[in-house]
C-alpha cells in the first residue's frame, strides 16, 4: 500500500509541477463546452428546457471522463521509444502498476481544478437537483470505467513494441469512441442498431454507460453496467499480461 | 529561392521521418478517416431529431463542416509543428534554433510534417466536391473555396503562434496551444448558431468565422466576388498581426539553458 501511495504522490507532483497547463486546459474545456452549449441550444430549440439541461450535462459529464482518464498508451510509448522501459522493467513494481497509480494522482489533481469547475456547471445546469443515490452509482462506474479505459490504453500501448509510434493507433481508437462509447452525444440520439452495436462492445462501459445512469438511474441498469465493466476490466487485464509477456521478450533496446 | 530550397530539403527530411514508423502511418490515416466519416454520421443523427437547425440543412452544415476540415488540414499537413514550439522552448532547442541564419518560425513550422492530417485532407476535398453538387453549386466555386482554404488554413497557424506566445513568457511550461483544436471545432459551426457577442468575437478578436461560414455565407450563397479578395487579406492581416506578436515576445525570450 505504501508504494502505491508513493506512485500517487509521484502523480500529484507531475500534475502540480505544470500548473498553468492544467488553468489552459480548463480554459480549453471551457471552450468546448461553449461550443456545445450553443449546438444543442439550436438543435433543442422547441423541446423542454429539461431535455437540453439533461443533455448539456451528458456531455459535461463526458468531457470531465475525458479529460480525468490516463493516456497512458502515450506513456508506454514514450518508454520503448526512449529505451526508459528497461529500467522500469528492473524495478520491483510491474510497469503496469507504475503507470496505474501514477496516473491516479494525476487525475486527481485534473479533478481537483476541471472536475469541480465541470461539476459545479453540470450541478447548477441540474438546479443542484440530484439524489444521492445517483451520486453513488456514477462514482462507481465512473471509477470502473476509469479502470476499464485505462486497461484498454495498456493493450493499446503494448502496439508501440512493434510499431514504435503510438500516434496512428491512437487516433483510430478515437474514431472509434467517438461514436461507439457516446461521449459525442447521449445515446438515446442514436439510432437502434448502432445502440445495439454499442451495448456489446467495451467503450461504451468507459463513458456513456456512466452517463446513461447519471440521466435515468435505475439499480438494475447499474448492477448491469458493473457486471459489464468487471467482466472487459478482468479480459483486457488478462489479454495485456499474454501481450506484454511476448512483447517485450521481442523488444531490444540500444544501450546508451 | 532560398527558403523553397529549404522547404524542398524539409519535404524530403519529414516524409523520410514518417517512413520509419510506415505501419503507425497507415493505422493514422484510416484512423483519421473512419474519424471524419464518423463525424459527418454523427452529424446526420442530429438532422434526424431536427430538419434544420438555425435555417440550415444538412447539406449546408457539411459544407460549413468541410471548409473548417479543409483549411484545419492544409494547417496540420503543412504547419502541425507550430503547435510545439513550447517543447523547443522548454528543452532548450529553440536556442539551436535561433543561431541559425534562417527565420526562427519556418524553421519551427517545417521540421515536423503530420503523419495523419492527408487522410484528413483526403475526405475534406471529397467532401467539398460532394457537397457542393448536392447544393448544385457550380465547379468554380468548388475551385474558389480551395483557395481560399489556401489562405483560412493561416488563420489556424496565427492562432497557434499566439498559443505559443504563452510558451515564450513562461519558459514552456505553459502554453495554449491546445485551444486551435477547440477553436477548430467553434470553426466547424455556422456562426449563426453562437449568441451575438460570441459571433463579434469570432469575426474580430479570433477570426474563427472567417474560416467556413463567411466564405460559405459571401461565396456561396450570396455570389459577391469582392470577398475572393477580402477573406485572403483577411487572414493574412491576422497572420501578420500574430506574426509580429511573435517577435517581440522573441526579443524578449530566455534560454532555459537546458
Amino acid at each position: 500500500m505504501k508504494y502505491r501511495l508513493m506512485l500517487i504522490k509521484v502523480g500529484i507532483k507531475k500534475g502540480l509541477a505544470s500548473k498553468y497547463a492544467l488553468i489552459f486546459w480548463l480554459f480549453s474545456t471551457l471552450i468546448s463546452l461553449t461550443v456545445q452549449y450553443f449546438l444543442w441550444q439550436a438543435v433543442l430549440t422547441g423541446k423542454p428546457t429539461s431535455e437540453f439541461q439533461q443533455t448539456i450535462s451528458y456531455l459535461i459529464l463526458m468531457q470531465l471522463l475525458t479529460v480525468l482518464f490516463p493516456k497512458t498508451s502515450y506513456e508506454v510509448n514514450d518508454k520503448i521509444r526512449s529505451g526508459n522501459i528497461a529500467l522500469d522493467l528492473l524495478k520491483p513494481v510491474a510497469i503496469a502498476t507504475q503507470l496505474l497509480w501514477e496516473s491516479i494522482g494525476y487525475s486527481i489533481v485534473k479533478f481537483a481544478l476541471i472536475g469541480t469547475v465541470d461539476l459545479l456547471i453540470c450541478l447548477w445546469l441540474l438546479n443542484f437537483k440530484i439524489a444521492l443515490s445517483t451520486i453513488l452509482m456514477v462514482l462507481v462506474t465512473g471509477i470502473l470505467a476509469y479502470l476499464l479505459y485505462f486497461e484498454l490504453e495498456l493493450l493499446l500501448g503494448t502496439f508501440s513494441f512493434y510499431t514504435y509510434s503510438i500516434w496512428g493507433i491512437s487516433t483510430f481508437k478515437e474514431a472509434i469512441l467517438l461514436v461507439l462509447a457516446g461521449n459525442m452525444f447521449p445515446a438515446n440520439f442514436y439510432p437502434a442498431v448502432i445502440k445495439r452495436v454499442a451495448s456489446f462492445l467495451p467503450f461504451q462501459y468507459s463513458f456513456g454507460a456512466v452517463g446513461m445512469l447519471a440521466q435515468k438511474p435505475s439499480w438494475a441498469l447499474f448492477v448491469q453496467v458493473v457486471l459489464i465493466q468487471l467482466f472487459y476490466i478482468i479480459l483486457f487485464n488478462v489479454l495485456f499480461k499474454i501481450l506484454f509477456k511476448r512483447s517485450v521478450v521481442s523488444t531490444v533496446i540500444q544501450g546508451g | 529561392m532560398r527558403y523553397l530550397k529549404l522547404l524542398a530539403t524539409y519535404l524530403k527530411i519529414n516524409l523520410k521521418a514518417i517512413a520509419i514508423y510506415d505501419l503507425d502511418f497507415y493505422f493514422a490515416l484510416a484512423g483519421m478517416i473512419i474519424q471524419n466519416v464518423l463525424n459527418i454520421v454523427a452529424l446526420r443523427f442530429i438532422f434526424n431529431i431536427v430538419p434544420r437547425i438555425k435555417g440550415y440543412s444538412f447539406a449546408q452544415l457539411l459544407l460549413t463542416y468541410a471548409l473548417a476540415t479543409l483549411a484545419f488540414a492544409i494547417f496540420r499537413c503543412f504547419f502541425i509543428n507550430a503547435l510545439n514550439i513550447s517543447d523547443y522552448i522548454h528543452d532548450g532547442r529553440l536556442d539551436t534554433i535561433l543561431i541559425k541564419p534562417v527565420n526562427p518560425l519556418f524553421q519551427l513550422v517545417n521540421e515536423r510534417v503530420d503523419e495523419d492530417a492527408w487522410g484528413d485532407l483526403i475526405v475534406a476535398l471529397l467532401l467539398l466536391i460532394i457537397v457542393d453538387m448536392q447544393l448544385h453549386n457550380p465547379w468554380y466555386i468548388t475551385a474558389m473555396f480551395i483557395f481560399i482554404s489556401l489562405f483560412t488554413s493561416l488563420i489556424f497557424l496565427g492562432l497557434a503562434v499566439l498559443g505559443n506566445i504563452v510558451a515564450l513568457l513562461s519558459n514552456g511550461l505553459a502554453n495554449l496551444v491546445e485551444t486551435t483544436f477547440d477553436f477548430f471545432d467553434m470553426s466547424k459551426y455556422p456562426l449563426a448558431i453562437y449568441s451575438s457577442t460570441l459571433r463579434l468575437i469570432m469575426t474580430f478578436i479570433f477570426p474563427i468565422g472567417w474560416v467556413a461560414s463567411i466564405p460559405q455565407e459571401k461565396i456561396a450563397v450570396e455570389h459577391e466576388w469582392i470577398w475572393l479578395l477580402l477573406i485572403p487579406a483577411a487572414c493574412v492581416f491576422f497572420f501578420i498581426l500574430i506574426y509580429q506578436l511573435w517577435r517581440v515576445f522573441l526579443q524578449k525570450y530566455q534560454s532555459t539553458g537546458s
